[in-house]
């Protein structure tokens, strides 16, 4: 906790050293932006970020609910892997952001499209994660299963879930970065709510405070899913450790 | 070669084979096993065995020939049968209780029944009886070798299986804590009516566990029986392990069961 409260100290402090460097008119200070914070959360500035948060967890949902399946399946039997894999290999290099003209037009300019994007960012890796995962398991731990009487589902549920629940949550731990990230550009278009709003709109209208007031909301978003990511793993890792 | 101890309602094989690909691996072995008795087999690395215990226990569908436990015949993997593999077969994301627990579980399930605090108390004391009171939370990694496999026996023995199966049990461990674990095994086979196959490398194992001893050889592997020997497990449970592992009769067994194999082996 004290190493946590240094390391957050210190990028405070490159924080203001930079501001105090480049002028507070372009880069506030820490303090500046911590009052502004405090000022425009309540306001305005908790709507935004209660919308990305939303968009987020409901793209992470819908992506975990198709990506566990899919790519348990897929490393499990090999000819639901022929059929899934190839289009997945095609599709995972495209860069997600470059696909939402595309799904601006098939899905229109709603939340279904901002949600849609975020949820292609999160699918692929960890559709890819847990295949692997599903593929990496030991022979040995499906006979002691079978050997104590499991069924099919037991050894989904007893093997290859334990298995392959690691690698899904280091996926999703890279995924969040890059989902954010493509939710703040997504959040641009069409839309009066979310932190990509907010920033840009604040930006556009030169309130730099509120534009960094926003940023630090967006990062406080990012270590709220990264906390509960952490949380989930302590709990079902213990065994590792 | 086929070869019978008696006619039992344990374990029986007639004929069995096993094979992969086309190439057959154990050929036509028929045996006996009957409860209350411990066939100790031993064999050449890669010879078979581990493939042997895969077909008893019903992992591995054989390519002629039958299981049959308590005069069924096998057609997959049975709870009746307990299993105890060379790699402890442990789930490492479990804590020793809910390793032992799980196979109570699964079986409550399928019956109906749903009394998980008796399942704990139970897979408790089955830890108990081997000698992990206390240890019941932890993990299997933070555990030595010779206490997982203490679990792999606990969770064997918890379901009263019909069969117990051990490949190579006791393999990966030092030489006292392998005594240690023969001598827990069989205290525990000695109050109970199971029937026992173990493979191992070791022949002082084989003719300290078993009542019958017998060797994999060939290609494919056949299972030869000796006949008339005194094996440590066929003397009073009463006498002192280390009497056993010292009496002139045992060692003597040893020998012979050195001999005979050496020339099954060599033939």
């Amino acid at each position: 906790m004290r190493r946590t409260v240094f390391a957050v100290a210190a990028l405070a402090v490159a924080w203001w050293v930079a501001s105090a460097l480049v002028g507070s008119r372009v880069l506030p200070s820490p303090v500046t932006v911590a009052v502004r914070f405090a000022q425009v959360w309540s306001p305005a500035l908790w709507r935004h970020t209660l919308a990305s948060t939303a968009r987020v967890v409901a793209a992470l949902i819908l992506a975990a609910a198709v990506a566990v399946p899919l790519g348990i399946g897929a490393g499990r039997v090999a000819a639901i892997d022929r059929v899934v894999t190839p289009p997945a290999y095609l599709l995972y290099p495209v860069p997600k952001i470059a696909l939402l003209p595309v799904l601006l037009i098939l899905l229109g300019t709603g939340d279904v499209t901002r949600v849609a994007v975020v949820f292609l960012v999160l699918f692929f890796q960890m559709y890819i994660a847990v295949r692997d995962g599903a593929r990496s398991v030991d022979p040995h731990y499906l006979q002691s299963i079978d050997s104590l009487g499991g069924t099919r589902l037991d050894r989904l549920r007893y093997v290859v879930w334990p298995v392959v629940l690691p690698g899904l949550l280091t996926a999703l731990r890279i995924g969040s970065g890059t989902a954010l990230a493509v939710l703040f550009f997504a959040e641009t278009f069409f839309t009066r709510y979310g932190l990509g709003f907010y920033i840009v709109d604040s930006w556009m209208k030169l309130a730099y405070p509120d534009m960094f007031a926003g940023i630090v909301a967006m990062s406080l978003l990012g270590l709220g899913l990264f906390s509960v990511i952490d949380a989930v793993d302590r709990r079902v890792s213990r065994w590792r450790s | 070669m086929s070869t019978r101890l008696s006619s039992s309602t344990g374990l029986q094989t007639d004929r069995l084979t096993v094979g992969y690909s086309g190439r057959r691996v154990i050929g036509g072995v028929s045996v006996d096993v009957p409860p209350g008795s411990t066939l100790a087999i031993i064999g050449r690395s890669g010879v078979g065995k581990s493939t042997l215990i895969g077909a008893l226990a019903g992992l591995i569908e054989p390519v002629s020939g039958t299981v049959s436990v308590a005069g069924e015949p096998l057609t997959g993997p049975d709870r009746r049968i307990g299993v105890v593999m060379q790699t402890y077969g442990l789930f490492p994301w479990f804590t020793a209780r809910r390793n032992v627990e799980l196979g109570l579980g699964i079986r409550d399930r399928q019956r109906g029944s749903r009394a998980r605090a008796s399942r704990r108390e139970t897979a408790s004391a089955a830890l108990a009886r081997v000698g992990l009171a206390g240890l019941e939370d932890a993990y299997p990694r933070r555990l030595s070798g010779g206490e997982q496999q203490r679990i792999a026996l606990a969770r064997a023995l918890v379901l009263d299986p019909t069969v117990l199966l051990l490949d190579e049990p006791f393999s990966s461990l030092d030489a006292l804590t392998r005594e240690g674990l023969q001598d827990l095994l069989r205290e525990l086979l000695d109050a109970t009516l199971v029937s026992t196959v173990i493979v191992t490398h070791s022949i002082e194992e084989a003719v300290y566990l078993g009542h019958t001893v017998g060797a994999l050889c060939g290609e494919p592997a056949e299972l030869h029986l000796t006949a008339g020997l005194a094996c440590a497990a066929s003397q009073p449970a009463d006498r002192s392990r280390d009497d056993l592992r010292t009496d002139p009769a045992y060692l003597e067994a040893c020998a012979r069961v050195r001999r005979w194999f050496r020339e099954r082996v060599d033939a």
